[in-house]
């Protein structure tokens, strides 16, 4: 965490919101991103990323700096939202078969078309993944943490993670191939 | 045949993923005002004022009974005092409900002596016999009575 974030993260602890405003802006993105690739779904990951950024605010007076980044903090926090959001609610459809996906959405994804495979794909085949995989291969590759950053959010060691992005990309591999 | 490299770069690319930035305004502010809205109202100053005046209290009376110099006062908050007075309290109680029992006693003693004793003149049979044969229960004038009257009115 560098000083400025440190700087941030003290005010916000504070009570002042415009520090967390700050923080908001600088990872909402990010944990919104995490969270869609999670569930597959807008709208759910639109209610959870409120709720993570909420419960983050609500709790920030025991937020303990621990040499990581703030945004690990709030990994761990979207990550148990998420697990409470499949835990409570089975999913009744597919992920493959929802129509109103938002990749198909944004202006971006069309420039993209012409690549030897799409990003739709990829993002399904992130849906079958195993929870740990999914965790490891987004972190690591879509919002590019590093593995001491990820170890710390899933509470394992380096060298677990280092395994279990191997596996991933093996298993990405597979799926993507016979798509 | 697709590559890890392939894989790894078509992954980067799914940062376009982005929230839509309406919802991202509306829950940001959304947000902040939950704070804010607990802030104003224990942030009020009169609270404040008020919070700092009711310490104080405690603590002002906190030290008066610890510092008290009269005695009644910290004796009744001293626990040994109050153990002790709770034990004479007993005894006490015990030494008076005894002395009850024992004048009790004698009393009902006493009554019953009285009522076997027959030959105590307002108990003798015979006499209170004679007594109920002169009672003429018939007549209502009784000119003694009278007589007892017109002394005591006149």
């Amino acid at each position: 965490m560098n000083k400025e974030e440190q700087d941030l993260v003290e005010k916000a602890r504070k009570g002042e919101s415009e520090a967390f405003g700050s923080l908001y802006d600088k990872y909402f993105d990010s944990i919104y991103r995490f969270v869609y690739l999670k569930t597959g779904n807008k709208t759910d990951a639109e209610d959870l990323s409120h709720q993570v950024f909420l419960s983050a605010w609500q709790k920030i007076e025991n937020y303990q700096f621990r040499g990581f980044p703030f945004s690990s903090w709030l990994y761990k926090i979207a990550l148990n939202a998420v697990i409470d959001h499949w835990r409570t609610r089975k999913p009744s459809v597919s992920i493959d078969l929802v129509k109103d996906d938002l990749l198909s959405e944004l202006p971006a994804f069309h420039e993209e078309v012409d690549q030897k495979f799409s990003l739709v794909l990829v993002k399904n085949a992130i849906a079958k993944l195993e929870p740990d995989q999914q965790d490891v291969i987004v972190m690591k590759f879509v919002d590019e943490l590093s593995n001491k950053e990820i170890s710390d959010v899933l509470g394992k060691s380096e060298g677990a993670i280092r395994v279990i992005q191997h596996r991933a990309l093996r298993q990405l591999k597979k799926l993507i191939e016979e798509a | 045949m697709i590559t890890n490299e392939e894989i790894k770069k078509n992954l980067g690319k799914l940062r376009i993923v982005e929230p839509d930035p309406g919802f991202k305004r509306t829950s940001r502010s959304l947000i902040l005002s939950y704070k804010s809205e607990k802030k104003i109202f224990f942030g009020m100053p009169f609270l404040k004022v008020a919070g700092a005046f009711a310490v104080l209290m405690l603590v002002i009376t906190a030290v008066a009974f610890e510092f008290s110099p009269t005695p009644v006062l910290s004796s009744s908050f001293n626990s040994s005092s109050l153990q002790k007075e709770f034990e004479n309290l007993s005894i006490n109680t015990g030494i008076e409900e005894a002395k009850y029992r024992e004048s009790a006693n004698q009393t009902i003693v006493s009554a019953l002596n009285e009522i076997e004793n027959t030959n105590v003149k307002h108990m003798n049979d015979s006499l209170l016999r004679d007594e109920a044969d002169n009672i003429n229960l018939d007549d209502s004038t009784n000119p003694e009575i009278d007589a007892l009257l017109e002394t005591v009115i006149f």
